[in-house]
């Protein structure tokens, strides 16, 4: 598995996980928290000095597990616990990191649920994952949970209250090393988890496959294969939170279209749509053969500028670089609804972030194609009128986005080979 | 006992070279039809998105041995194909096999060691492609690695190329956002084997015009990208042969007359 295909490129680094004074460089918040917009509004909505003033925490883990990948090949590995005796209003702290139920949920419950986990970390290297000591071999078991499992966390230190904002993942609140862990109940892995993470010899991408299909959430075959408990034995290793994310989506994606590829064209032009969180998604459908686009563009910079990436129907052999993370992450949304359809459609997807969101991850994009694509689209007979249907529901002028893309332009100008042919009859 | 009469079955000594001709095909077409019939095995398929066509013939006189004596049609996933025929090691011969009965193809490499791989044939479409009619007027045959690493150079920095032959030169630009490039290759150059250039055809009359102009046309790069990776794989010259805002024919060199050929259609540039 070439797992640093997936690393996080500078540009969707700068974008993700930056804001007005960062501009995605961490270590102006991580030295200055006071100057941190997210930091400020998450200070203001929890209690963080008094609650992180110990070093002995217990709750229930969402589950969850994250692996920095600051110092690749080393990763900092560890669980989330929930740093307050009960957050208001939520009884059940698998919501703190599941992703699928926040799109309904405000940025100020989101930036709280983030902030009330305390994050355990323990310095490891990727192979430790075949030979794991004794406080990796529990984060992995919690990893492979399905509901939140009691935890018992003792740090070394009291930890800092910080928030560490990454271009894929949700933001991680304050975090500290471990001195030891236990794990106070049984943990409940489902059937599945168990028999593929045990078969030693079914290969990753498989792996992650099957238990797809077999119903595991996304969320949780992320966590299992970042704890590297995928994959043929003797290739197992830890694979960084961020870079996990979007392998899973890409390898997800590769699986399905391999099927979508059979299925007849779509008959018409269609525009699905989704709002939320201050983020807008726009799926534009094409009656052609299967060929994706994502566009990107951003309200928060001072001139917003539209961001592409694009493959034909023969594929692409290079990473995404421009758009990364959430190129993946709304394809595999895209390619599900198509699978359902049994049909194959050329896809162009409009990505538009305002002013108002804060770096939480790039999940609110596969979830808000996912939302999308289960609503009732706009149907029409032509490009244009599809186009200007997009065009009313952004922000940013159409024109902007028409210049940026690819497959619009390729739509428009690329003739057919079938116009050149005569068929043998009569010739 | 019943002795089942062969259907279809053919040898090459080299595997390796039967696997790169699947290759090349592999890069446009998931799935084709391959006809056998006594004098070799054809096939011709358009790419799902219809922009690309695939044109391969490989007579029988091109195999160590070859026996068909019943017109076939076997439908094959071209991608599950090379997935086996990678496989292969040098030095191995190949022998591939139609069951009838099972309705199955298998493959044998042979070496040392004898491995057999079955893999199930599909149901044939009953369509039959037809062939671009173009009247091309450029031609230009060259090294098939030079013009790799120039589609390489102009895939860096544009997804489009233009190409343009006049009498005495060949010309590639790619233009991006950023950058531009722009390659041009003399008739004397070492790289160029030879460059023709005759006066258009008229589409509607079928009539040559009375003076030569250069022949210019724009296409996509990804997929002539393909294109070209695919068949430098399996031979060393290519022709490339198209007309103004025609489709492009790129033929690439077979020994024992087999033949790897491909369209691609235009792209129409505002002026």
């Amino acid at each position: 598995m070439q797992s640093r295909l997936y690393r996080a490129p500078s540009g969707e680094s700068r974008r993700e996980a930056g804001c007005q004074v960062c501009h995605g460089n961490r270590l102006v918040c991580i030295q200055n928290p006071s100057l941190c917009p997210v930091y400020q509004r998450a200070k203001g909505l929890v209690e963080i000095e008094r609650a992180v003033n110990k070093t002995v925490f217990n709750g229930p883990s969402p589950p969850g597990v994250f692996l920095g990948s600051a110092d690749y090949p080393f990763l900092r590995a560890g669980p989330p616990v929930p740093i307050l005796p009960s957050i208001d209003g939520i009884g059940d702290a698998a919501i703190l990191d599941d992703p699928s139920r926040w799109l309904d949920t405000s940025i100020d419950d989101l930036v709280t649920y983030r902030f009330s986990l305390v994050r355990g970390k323990t310095r490891v290297k990727v192979a430790d994952a075949r030979n794991p000591d004794r406080t990796l071999s529990l984060v992995q078991e919690l990893a492979l949970a399905r509901t939140p499992t009691e935890t018992e966390l003792h740090l070394t230190k009291k930890p800092q209250a910080r928030i560490y904002i990454l271009p894929r993942s949700a933001p991680h609140g304050p975090s500290g090393s471990i001195e030891k862990m236990m794990l106070t109940e049984n943990t409940h892995v489902p059937r599945p988890v168990e028999k593929v993470t045990s078969d030693r010899d079914i290969g990753t991408q498989e792996g992650i496959f099957s238990l797809y299909e077999r119903g595991v959430s996304q969320q949780q075959i992320t966590r299992v294969f970042s704890v590297g408990q995928l994959g043929v034995f003797k290739n197992r290793r830890l694979v960084p939170t961020e870079w996990s994310i979007t392998a899973v989506d890409d390898i997800l994606g590769k699986s399905i279209l391999d099927r979508v590829r059979d299925f007849p064209q779509l008959g018409d032009f269609r525009v699905y749509g989704a709002e939320a969180l201050g983020n807008n998604v726009q799926v534009l459908l094409l009656p052609t053969a299967w060929m994706y686009e994502a566009l990107e563009g951003w309200l928060t910079a001072s001139t917003p500028q539209v961001y592409s990436d694009h493959e034909f129907h023969i594929g692409r052999r290079d990473y995404p670089s421009n758009i990364a993370g959430a190129y993946h992450a709304v394809k595999l949304p895209i390619l599900e609804f198509l699978e359902r359809e049994h049909r194959q459609a050329g896809a162009i997807a409009f990505l538009e972030v305002d002013r108002d969101w804060v770096p939480l991850g790039v999940w609110r994009f596969r979830e808000l194609a996912r939302r999308a694509l289960s609503g009732q689209p706009i149907v029409s007979s032509s490009l244009e009128a599809s186009l200007s249907e997009v065009g009313q529901r952004l922000s940013i002028p159409l024109r902007s986005w028409i210049v940026s893309s690819k497959l619009v332009n390729h739509y428009k100008r690329q003739l057919p080979l079938d116009q050149f042919t005569m068929s043998r009859k009569g010739a | 006992m019943l002795v089942e009469k062969t259907v279809f079955r053919a040898t090459m000594s080299d595997a390796r070279l039967f696997r790169n001709l699947i290759g090349a095909i592999s890069s446009l077409i998931e799935e084709a039809d391959f006809n056998a019939t006594p004098e070799g095995i054809k096939l011709r398929s358009m790419d799902p998105s219809h922009i690309a066509m695939v044109d391969f013939e490989w007579p029988k006189a091109a195999f160590d041995t070859y026996e068909c004596t019943t017109p076939t049609r076997l439908r094959l996933s071209v991608s599950n194909l090379l997935k086996l025929l990678k496989r292969t090691h040098s030095d191995e011969s190949i022998e591939i096999f139609y069951d009838e009965a099972n309705k199955k193809l298998n493959i044998t490499l042979r070496n040392k060691i004898v491995r057999k791989f079955i893999t199930p044939t599909l149901e044939p479409s009953t369509e039959e492609v037809p062939t671009p009619k173009v009247p091309f007027s450029a031609r230009v045959k060259l090294a098939a690695a030079s013009l790799r690493d120039i589609i390489d150079d102009a895939q860096a920095i544009s997804d489009n190329v233009r190409l343009e032959v006049s009498p005495d030169k060949f010309l590639i630009k790619a233009s991006g956002e950023m950058s531009s490039v722009a390659i041009e290759m003399d008739k004397g150059s070492d790289a160029i084997l030879e460059i023709d250039l005759r006066p258009e055809t008229d589409p509607k009359t079928g009539q040559p015009a009375a003076t030569t102009t250069p022949a210019r046309a724009t296409y996509n790069l990804n997929y002539l990208g393909e294109i070209i990776r695919a068949g430098s794989g399996a031979s060393e010259v290519t022709s490339l042969e198209f007309s103004t805002n025609m489709p492009i024919k790129v033929e690439f060199e077979m020994p024992q007359q087999g033949r790897l050929l491909y369209y691609l259609a235009p792209r129409i540039e505002s002026e």
